[in-house]
């Protein structure tokens, strides 16, 4: 702080002390002859201390003579006097040179790299690569040649798709894109086979890019079926057996089916638990029964079996949890409603999560009502991607 | 024709009603500022003081100062002398146009 307030004052600042009758005029005088002064303090009568530029000091010594007052300084401040002080020991100039010379030196140096939007290739094996490429810590950035860099940097790592190189200061700034792996089922196989149906439905698209559609758009195919056969047939040359690929869709029909009751029983347990005994023998159940029959339980049986003389004797042990049992009945429209969110439900979690690029084309409801309840049921008829390859066994 | 000397002396007249508005501003800059709607102290050579709490005075528009004490200063302006009695009073800035006084300010007095 205190080399800051020195570089502040690189210039010299001086306090001033003035004796005389006439310190009000010199003040004044000062204002008229441009002299700056600031923090002006009236010790006495006839006393002031002020602060000055040491450029203007000088002028001073006139207005001093005119108003006959004695000027003496107080105080030195700024970077200005303590050269001054040391102006004949030509190491502090050396060090202050030296000091500035290695400041410009190495702020033209890298000091920091930093690597940003690398998911699967580590940082240190494109650290490794930049070392190798030209840029380390320490190496100066004048006269770096970043298109180089960068070319060197993609053919060396096969999995950068981008990067680009800024130099910020003494960091050097590394942005990359990596290229997008493509998932298993999209990787494309060497190994000559046909795309097998691994559901079974409606075939409503069918784009063969390598080897033999079998079906067209329309057709129904069965589980297991060749649906994209890896072979090339041709009336001028042989056959050629390839590795099958292609984009098969299909419309299946998924069913859904669920019975709500109008009345509703919930079981509130009310954390009183009994615990009893029993024996079983020849599937014939004794329970030591002391619980009370005005009230419902939940019983949870566990039991040991043994072998006595041919008779399957078991000892069981029970625990019976109370309870008592909430109504709730519910509406036609209550149950409707509920109804329309498992079904939404079931159509994300079960059917578009779990299948490729599925989507709903139709949805048929029908709702059967009995005396206690409602049975819902709904076919979703969906478009989904299907197909798994399967390498041939013999090539013919 | 008549009708356009009349409206020109209208015109004329509603000037001199404005510039005429109010008595006591009896010097031609002070009228000219009001008519203007500019700031009297940028026109004519008037002092502006500004006091902050009891501890900060700026004064804009002095001439010189002719008293300096630890406890009293006295100004000089354009129309009057301007009394500031305190403690610890002291010239935090001065320049040709502007003065500071900070200090624990008790009082602040006109002289004619």
């Amino acid at each position: 702080m205190i080399l800051t307030s020195d570089i502040k004052n690189i210039s010299g600042i001086v306090t001033v002390q003035i004796e005389g009758f006439f310190t009000e005029r010199f003040i004044n005088l000062c204002k008229i002859n441009n002299i700056k002064i600031w923090d002006v303090r009236n010790i006495v009568k006839g006393i002031i201390r002020f602060k000055i530029k040491i450029g203007d000091f000088k002028k001073l010594r006139k207005i001093a003579r005119k108003t006959k007052c004695k000027v003496t300084i107080k105080e030195k401040k700024g970077m200005y006097f303590k050269l001054f002080k040391y102006r004949k020991r030509k190491i502090v100039f050396i060090l202050i040179f030296l000091v500035i010379v290695f400041s410009i030196f190495f702020s033209n140096c890298i000091w920091n790299i930093d690597i940003e939007g690398n998911n699967y290739i580590s940082n240190q094996e494109i650290l490794e690569k930049l070392n190798q490429s030209g840029i380390y810590i320490g190496k100066c950035k004048i006269g770096l040649e970043k298109k180089d860099i960068i070319d060197k940097m993609r053919v060396e790592i096969n999995e950068l798709s981008w990067i680009g190189i800024e130099i910020d200061g003494t960091t050097a700034k590394i942005r990359v894109v990596e290229k997008t792996k493509l998932p298993d089922y999209a990787n494309q196989n060497n190994v000559p086979g046909d795309i097998i149906a691994n559901k079974s439905g409606v075939v409503s698209k069918i784009v063969p890019e390598n080897g033999t559609a079998k079906y067209v758009e329309g057709s129904y195919v069965q589980e297991g079926s060749v649906l994209i056969e890896g072979a090339i047939y041709s009336e001028f040359v042989d056959t050629e057996y390839v590795p099958a690929k292609g984009i098969v869709q299909i419309q299946s029909i998924y069913k859904y089916k669920k019975e709500y009751k109008f009345n509703n029983i919930n079981k509130i347990y009310n954390n009183k638990v009994k615990y009893t005994v029993g024996i079983t023998i020849n599937s014939k159940e004794n329970m030591l029964n002391y619980l009370n029959k005005s009230k419902k339980y939940d019983i949870n049986k566990s039991s040991k079996n043994i072998n006595l003389f041919g008779n399957n004797v078991s000892f069981d042990f029970y625990k019976c949890k109370e309870y008592t049992e909430d109504i709730n009945i519910l509406s036609k429209e209550d149950i409707l409603n509920i109804s329309e969110k498992d079904q939404e439900e079931y159509l994300n979690n079960e059917i578009l999560s779990k299948n490729i690029n599925a989507s709903l084309v139709e949805k048929t409801e029908n709702i059967e009502e009995t005396d206690d309840s409602i049975i819902v049921t709904v076919d979703f008829l969906v478009n989904e991607q299907i197909g798994v390859f399967r390498e041939r066994e013999t090539n013919e | 024709m008549k009708s356009n000397k009349t409206k020109n002396k209208k015109w004329y007249k509603e000037i001199l009603k404005s510039l005429n508005s109010k008595k006591s501003i009896s010097n031609v800059k002070d009228k000219f500022s009001y008519f203007l709607e500019l700031p009297q102290e940028v026109v004519s050579k008037s002092t502006k003081i500004t006091v902050i709490n009891n501890d900060s005075v700026l004064i804009e528009g002095y001439k010189q100062i002719i008293d300096y004490y630890d406890d009293y200063i006295k100004i000089k302006t354009n129309n009057s002398d301007i009394v500031i009695d305190g403690k610890e009073l002291d010239i935090k800035e001065i320049t040709d146009y502007d003065l500071v006084i900070e200090g624990t300010i008790y009082s602040l007095n006109y002289q004619k």
